[in-house]
């Protein structure tokens, strides 16, 4: 009776939901919906919202996506996928990608964060961030979920505050002109105010969100009409909706365009990226994804079902995800197709099948497709390049000065774990750290605020963003700092520009260059896609093949506050392949023409003697045939 | 006497480029043969460089060598008697020269020497062609293919042509 009572309750969980499964319709789907925000009580039912209730008697709640829409669409399924997943120790990481960059120009800090175990990035618990307070600083550009969702052990009372930062769906999928992400009481702003539970409906065009949940004190109860109203006659706000009652039905019921492909530009938000060239950086003199301005849209190579398990779109990515459309959606899939599918794949959405036309083969052996094609062309230098999710691009106040940190410069075409070479965008680590053994351990956030704050307190720092100019001497002072106050067991250090700096036994400042600590971090471009005739190798070999090509010769910025410790590396010393060779063989093409024309005229030598002693045979057999000899 | 002069210098020549297009052809096919067969790899590094600086060499001098030898290969009623007679069963033609057929002709040096030339044109051409903006890469990989095993057979004739050379030297 009891495994009968397991099993039922089993097949009820497993039961699909209304819109967890399509019924083939191509049609746009109509979502129109009532609202339901989150009970005060764990376990109790949704609240469904009605936008004229008596504020005296009851809270007006923020409607939550997960009560509204996870009525019809599985949740449970859906933070399963990409973008929600990092926190999960089981998701699968992938490919290296681009991390979560903390930047304090005050402590002299640029650290790659990522609950992914990408090799180079740190934790943020390892770097004393919480989940909440990760999601304050970085929430903005994300859909929700993942850290956001997380229960806070320690701030249990303030996350009853702030709440947590559900799935917000429409992030993506609403198309409607008034989804807010950006603006001064849009979604990145609501979070970085502390109103998780409020974000959404920020967002959604449907609602005004005022005040602040970080003002709030421990005890203030969102669900207590008597605790709103009286954090409302104080000086700081508490978080309060109002609905725009225009959008509302005769029975509460309120229209979303949702669209199940996502608009560009909804990714755009988080996913922008501008490359500061000698020109400035200005968008309308940059072109967009060749996919982009032939129709295409973002998901249509990135894809995924109701799991959310997108596809990120590189090769060998089907041997992590479980998305069946992983291995036609790369470049190859698509353009080349997949040679173990059982029907032809090259050529979907039109794809043009490359032809490649005097390229050497052993060039798709040793490159990606995007080392060619993605991202800007090549300069001396890689350009600065500014990113949403690194410089918080679209949100309220955004310095603009092309030096803000994060310093991110691409592209640096560097050797991949799979032995191919693909640009890359670059980020040189500075942090504070404890060396034990041969890794390092970042010294935890506050503790640096504190102790390097003050020491660095007196400096100058630039108002556009840019690093402080730090000194042998300001180094020497952090580090003996941190070591008094006994924050570590190991050795107390500082890595910036690739290189280590401690204190040795007799306190004086040693320096370790290209520590295996200290490397750079690197993750690949994928966007944007030139077209063929703007591909590297379109003019001529030596584009890259040339002694100064910036593909081997250009110059990465080695970037770091210390003044004295800033240098330049060759492109090349990413690639793992012998300077001298590559010098060598770029000088070859010089003398490649000839070489050719050397070839062609033997050739043509060697044609006339056989055309001639052919001849002269011919000559003979005919005579021999006529009887004259 | 100024005809002797001119023999003995195209004679030199001829040497030269000879052994010039021997000690070319040994490189190439080390550098060429090596990576492939005995590491499993494609040519690359330093000895695609040497490869491509030597290929011209060979190439050059298989051409030289085209002109200055080439009267010498040629094929004379003596070389086959077997396919003269052939022809004489078919036209009735009786041959006129018949001290020919006991002479030893170096019929074996004259075909690997034709062979030699011959193989040459496919064997540059195919990387020649391959450098210009006319082919895609499946054409590409085609070429190199044929590049390889012409390659295969372009060598077993030079050893052949080599051995056979030395063994008329030493008979001589």
């Amino acid at each position: 009776m009891l495994a009968l009572c397991f099993s039922a309750g089993a097949a009820e969980n497993e039961q699909k939901l209304l819109g967890d499964e399509s019924d083939g319709s191509r049609a746009h789907p109509i979502h129109r919906l009532e609202l339901f925000a989150e009970p005060g009580e764990q376990d109790a039912e949704p609240v469904k919202i009605d936008p004229s209730i008596n504020t005296e008697e009851e809270v007006l709640l923020p409607f939550s996506a997960r009560r509204t829409c996870g009525r019809c669409h599985s949740y449970g399924i859906i933070d399963k996928g990409w973008h929600f997943n990092a926190v999960d120790p089981n998701a699968a990481s992938g490919r290296p990608g681009q991390p979560w960059i903390y930047v304090d120009a005050k402590t002299g800090t640029q650290i790659p964060l990522s609950y992914r175990s990408w090799p180079g990035t740190f934790k943020p618990a390892r770097f004393g961030l919480s989940d909440p307070a990760f999601t304050k600083i970085f929430g903005r550009q994300t859909p929700g979920g993942g850290a956001g969702e997380t229960d806070d052990e320690v701030e249990v009372m303030q996350q009853y505050v702030s709440g947590k930062l559900e799935i917000n769906c429409l992030s993506c999928h609403n198309a409607d002109p008034r989804q807010d992400q950006g603006s001064p009481s849009g979604y990145a702003v609501q979070i970085s105010r502390g109103n998780f539970r409020w974000a959404t409906a920020a967002s959604s065009g449907l609602a005004t969100v005022t005040g602040s949940a970080n003002d709030m004190d421990e005890m203030y109860d969102p669900f207590d009409p008597f605790s709103v109203e009286s954090a409302q006659s104080g000086k700081n706000k508490p978080p309060t909706i109002t609905y725009h009652k225009n959008v509302f039905d005769h029975d509460n019921s309120v229209f979303f365009n949702i669209v199940r492909e996502v608009p560009s530009h909804r990714c755009y938000f988080c996913h922008s990226d501008l490359y500061i060239g000698e020109d400035g950086a200005e968008k309308w003199s940059e072109d967009e994804d060749i996919h982009l301005k032939s129709g295409m849209t973002c998901v249509d190579c990135h894809r995924h079902g109701i799991d959310h398990n997108i596809i990120r779109g590189y090769p060998g990515e089907e041997d992590v995800s479980d998305n069946e459309l992983t291995a036609t959606s790369s470049c190859e899939g698509c353009h080349l197709g997949e040679h173990s599918a059982s029907k032809p794949t090259a050529g979907r959405l039109s794809a043009p099948v490359p032809e490649h036309r005097g390229i050497p083969a052993v060039h798709f052996e040793r490159l990606t497709c995007t080392a060619c094609h993605s991202g800007p062309w090549p300069a001396d230098e890689p350009h600065f390049t500014k990113t949403s999710m690194a410089h918080r691009l679209g949100t309220p106040n955004v310095n603009k000065a092309s030096e803000m940190l994060p310093h991110i410069a691409s592209p640096v075409f560097a050797k991949q774990a799979d032995g191919k070479i693909a640009p890359h965008k670059l980020i040189w680590p500075a942090f504070w750290g404890v060396l034990r053994g041969d890794s390092i351990t970042p010294i935890e956030l506050g503790t640096v605020e504190k102790v390097i704050g003050e020491i660095l307190s007196k400096e100058d720092f630039p108002f556009s963003g840019d690093w402080p100019e730090l000194t042998d001497d300001h180094i020497v002072k952090g580090l003996s700092a941190l070591a008094s106050g006994g924050s570590a067991e190991g050795k107390v250090v500082y890595v910036a520009g690739g290189r280590l700096y401690s204190l040795n036994d007799s306190n004086k400042l040693s320096e370790q260059k290209d520590h295996p600590a200290a490397k750079p971090y690197l993750w690949p471009i994928g966007h944007d896609v030139r077209p063929a005739g703007q591909a590297l190798g379109i003019r001529y070999c030596t584009d890259c093949h040339g002694t100064r090509a910036p593909f081997f010769f250009g110059d990465v910025n080695v970037d770091t506050p210390v003044v004295a410790a800033r240098e330049a590396k060759k492109m090349i010393e990413f690639q793992d392949i012998s300077p001298f060779y590559t010098w060598a063989f770029a000088s070859s093409f010089v003398f490649r023409p000839w070489m050719k024309i050397v070839l062609i005229c033997s050739c043509a030598l060697i044609s006339l003697v056989l055309l001639l002693y052919a001849l002269k045979a011919l000559g003979c057999v005919i005579k021999a045939l006529a009887g004259e000899d | 006497m100024k005809s002797k002069q001119k023999q003995s210098i195209i004679v030199i020549l001829r040497m030269l480029a000879y052994l010039l297009a021997l000690v070319s052809f040994v490189v190439l096919a080390l550098t060429g043969f090596y990576p492939v067969l005995i590491l499993g790899e494609h040519i690359s590094g330093y000895l695609v460089m040497l490869h491509v600086t030597f290929a011209p060499v060979l190439t050059v001098c298989v051409a030289v060598l085209a002109v200055l030898w080439a009267s010498n290969c040629r094929f004379t009623a003596g070389d086959w008697p077997w396919f003269e007679r052939i022809v004489q069963r078919i036209t009735s033609v009786k041959s006129v020269d018949k001290t020919a057929k006991s002479k030893n002709s170096g019929l074996g040096q004259k075909i690997t020497f034709w062979l030699i030339i011959f193989l040459t044109l496919p064997l540059a051409l195919s990387i020649v062609i391959s450098m210009f903006h006319l082919f895609g890469t499946h054409w590409q990989e085609l070429l190199l293919g044929f590049h390889r095993y012409i390659a295969y057979i372009f060598t077993v004739v030079v050893i052949v042509h080599t051995f056979l050379l030395i063994r008329a030297t030493a008979i001589k």
